[in-house]
């Protein structure tokens, strides 16, 4: 390994740096590397084909379980040309086996399932370990593991990706009359020109990514140890070493070339070296100083220029202004007192109208007799066409009634007696009955305001008047008579009034 | 590489949103599918633009350290990040960025078609440089006239230290043999006093 023929940059990278340093390789190399993986994986795809041509699954799995063959190839071709050697690829064929075998079966069993297949590939095939110092030699480099499986991870992805990009595209593009694949029959239920087609594409996306998926690793492996041994350093210090003369000092010739900062330091130290380590900070500040104000560092200059520094007539401009500010300070104030006038009228209307609005429906929160009472003035003459002022109507009721029953029947006596009744709630007791008032209302309006007693007769007077009046019954003399002496109980026998 | 990890996070960032939006607006009927339409509308294609212009990364990016800019260097804008996001819909074809892919392995500069069409680039974020701690040594001036370069590995040599196998950092120090004039160990130490001496202790 000669180090100075390196042909990448060797520096300390991050992990995903490294990576993308492989991928860069590999698209560098591309073509030798892919011809070099169809040069392992064609036979090998041949051979399964015709083992068991039968079952395209098992061909599908084995192609796939077999790139450990495929890729140490790769590999070698890469560790040359990355010095700068490229050997053809008939040489390397010549050799495949040898770069093949190390671990083969390791590689191809227990192995395959390793997360970081070309992040360890190098040590195995490069530099040959095996066993315990390969354990060894994985647990120093293996602080980069985690991007290794994610590189395997992602690659797997992306041959997914392409290998499903591939298809579809090709299902895409077939005109509309030479269908003789669609996405089901591809997918779903393959006959053996889909299996071919789904083998083919299968291949083509693992050649595609298989070189950077090894370069990735191989980048991977270089960056881990370019940061274990130093390589980048190993480097500098060969060219540093190359210009370096044992005994002589080459400098003088060379000052110019270097930068300015370094050559002062230095421009003491060349003449006299022991001197200028012992020199202090204040004596090397006072030359640098020294030097520094020298004219070929800068000098200050006064120079006095006209500028436009904007207008002059600042006191004209405001005053405009200020004018139009407090115009338009007055007129928005103008504004806001109409509002505020406007704001208390319309306060002062809505109260009024709250005002009027109670006042007219005070009966909603009176309670009503008193709306009776302003009704007061309308006593009723007549109640559903029974005349029921005091004038119509005799002075002892119950003694008529009674003459009434005895010689003119039941009907005029209870007539009567309903009448008298009425007349007596109305004219006597100030009962509010409105003239529209029907035969039950009157009824329940002296049940709420009179003792029971009277309510009593009254309901007894009222179902006997109703039963007669519309449903043509005539009551018994008896009851009419119990009714009256029932009168003659409560109000006394001849009327007061 | 970094980019699928980077878009897997935010297809999974996105994928949250989606459900949460669409757990929110199920609730609305007919009107919530509208609500839930637009919504995915608009996370699929401004969310990128919108982080992209904030802050040159979308939070996937960010995770892996890596942002977008002008192929010139510059922050990148509102149009170029719009039609870059745009052009994704290209990218994706024929199915989950298969020409995206292609295009990005066969471009020198990992660029999609996206990339091409705005002029972008995604770069790694420069992290903010550590420098190692520097083996104790007495400063000593180096004999001879070193190159910028020269001085940095030197430096770099010192900070390392600690990363280097003892033999390896004789191996790295012998070949300088002939500047220091010692060899094995000494050469090691000889090489630590100039470093400290470069990097400014006198």
């Amino acid at each position: 390994m000669d180090l100075d023929k390196i042909s990448v940059v060797l520096r300390p990278r991050t992990a995903w740096e490294g990576i993308d340093l492989g991928f860069a390789m590999a698209r560098h190399w591309f073509l030798p590397l892919w011809l070099l993986w169809w040069m392992t994986a064609l036979p090998v795809y041949g051979l399964t084909l015709l083992l068991f041509s039968g079952w395209s699954w098992l061909v599908l799995v084995l192609i796939w379980w077999f790139k450990p063959l495929y890729e140490p190839a790769l590999l070698f071709w890469m560790s040359r040309a990355l010095f700068d050697d490229r050997p053809a690829l008939r040489s390397v064929a010549r050799r495949w086996f040898s770069i093949v075998r190390p671990q083969l079966l390791g590689n191809l069993t227990w192995r395959r399932f390793s997360t970081s297949r070309s992040f360890y590939m190098p040590v195995g095939l490069l530099e040959r370990l095996r066993g315990r110092p390969r354990k060894e030699r994985i647990r120093v480099l293996g602080w980069r593991k985690q991007t290794g499986t994610w590189l395997t991870v992602v690659g797997l992805h992306f041959e997914v990706v392409l290998e499903m990009s591939f298809l579809l595209l090709m299902v895409v593009l077939l005109p509309e009359e030479l269908r003789w694949i669609d996405l089901e029959g591809l997918f779903l239920t393959p006959g053996s020109l889909e299996e071919w087609l789904g083998q083919m594409v299968d291949l083509l996306a693992m050649s595609l990514i298989a070189p950077f998926y090894v370069a990735g690793g191989f980048a991977l492996y270089l960056t881990r140890r370019t940061e274990l041994e130093a390589w980048d350093i190993e480097l500098s210090f060969r060219r540093l070493a190359a210009r370096t003369k044992p005994g002589k000092r080459p400098f003088a010739g060379l000052a110019a070339s270097l930068a300015v900062g370094l050559c002062l330091v230095l421009a003491v130290s060349l003449d006299q070296p022991a001197r200028a380590a012992g020199i202090d900070r204040e004596q090397a500040r006072q030359t640098i100083d020294e030097v520094l104000s020298h004219e070929d560092f800068g000098r200050t200059e006064q120079v006095s220029y006209w500028t436009f520094t904007g207008e002059v007539d600042e006191d004209a401009d405001s005053g405009w202004w200020e004018t139009l500010f407090e115009l338009l300070g007055g007129f928005t104030k103008g504004i806001a007192s109409v509002g505020e006038v406007l704001m208390w009228l319309t306060a002062g209307l809505l109260v009024a109208y709250v005002v009027y609005w109670l006042a007219s429906n005070r009966g909603w929160l009176a309670y009503r007799p008193a709306l009776g009472r302003r009704q007061r003035t309308a006593a009723p003459v007549t109640l559903f066409g029974l005349e029921v002022s005091p004038d119509s109507l005799p002075r002892d009721i119950v003694g008529e009634a009674l003459r009434l029953l005895a010689e003119a029947g039941p009907r005029a006596a209870l007539s009567l007696l309903y009448r008298g009744a009425l007349a007596r709630f109305v004219h006597q007791e100030h009962l509010e009955i409105p003239e529209s008032a029907t035969e039950g209302e009157c009824m329940r309006l002296v049940a709420a305001s009179r003792p029971d007693l009277e309510a009593g007769l009254f309901r007894r007077l009222t179902g006997l008047w109703l039963d007669l009046a519309y449903g043509h019954a005539t009551p018994v003399e008896r009851e009419l008579e119990q009714i009256c002496r029932e009168w003659q109980r409560i109000y006394g026998g001849a009327d007061e009034q | 590489m970094v980019r699928a990890c980077a878009w897997a996070i935010d297809a999974a960032i996105r994928a949250v949103l989606y459900i949460a939006i669409s757990i929110v607006f199920a609730f609305l009927g007919g009107v919530g599918i509208a609500f839930i339409l637009i919504g995915i509308f608009l996370i699929e294609w401004f969310y990128p633009v919108l982080f992209e212009v904030n802050s040159g990364a979308t939070p996937g990016k960010q995770m892996m350290g890596i942002w977008v800019i002008h192929d010139n260097g510059t922050p990148v804008s509102w149009p170029s990040s719009l039609v870059r996001n745009l052009v994704r819909a290209a990218d994706f074809l024929p199915v989950l960025y298969g020409f995206g892919l292609l295009t990005m392995l066969a471009n020198k500069d990992f660029k999609r078609l996206g990339d091409l069409a705005a002029g972008t680039l995604v770069v790694y974020r420069e992290q903010p440089l550590q420098r190692g701690e520097l083996p104790d040594a007495a400063a000593e001036p180096p004999p001879a006239e070193l190159t910028v370069d020269d001085q940095r590995s030197l430096l770099e040599f010192a900070e390392r230290s600690n990363l280097l196998s003892r033999d390896r950092g004789i191996e790295l120090a012998d070949i300088l043999a002939k500047l220091t004039g010692k060899t094995g160990q000494q050469a090691v130490k000889t090489l630590y006093a100039y470093a400290n001496w470069l990097s400014g202790r006198r």
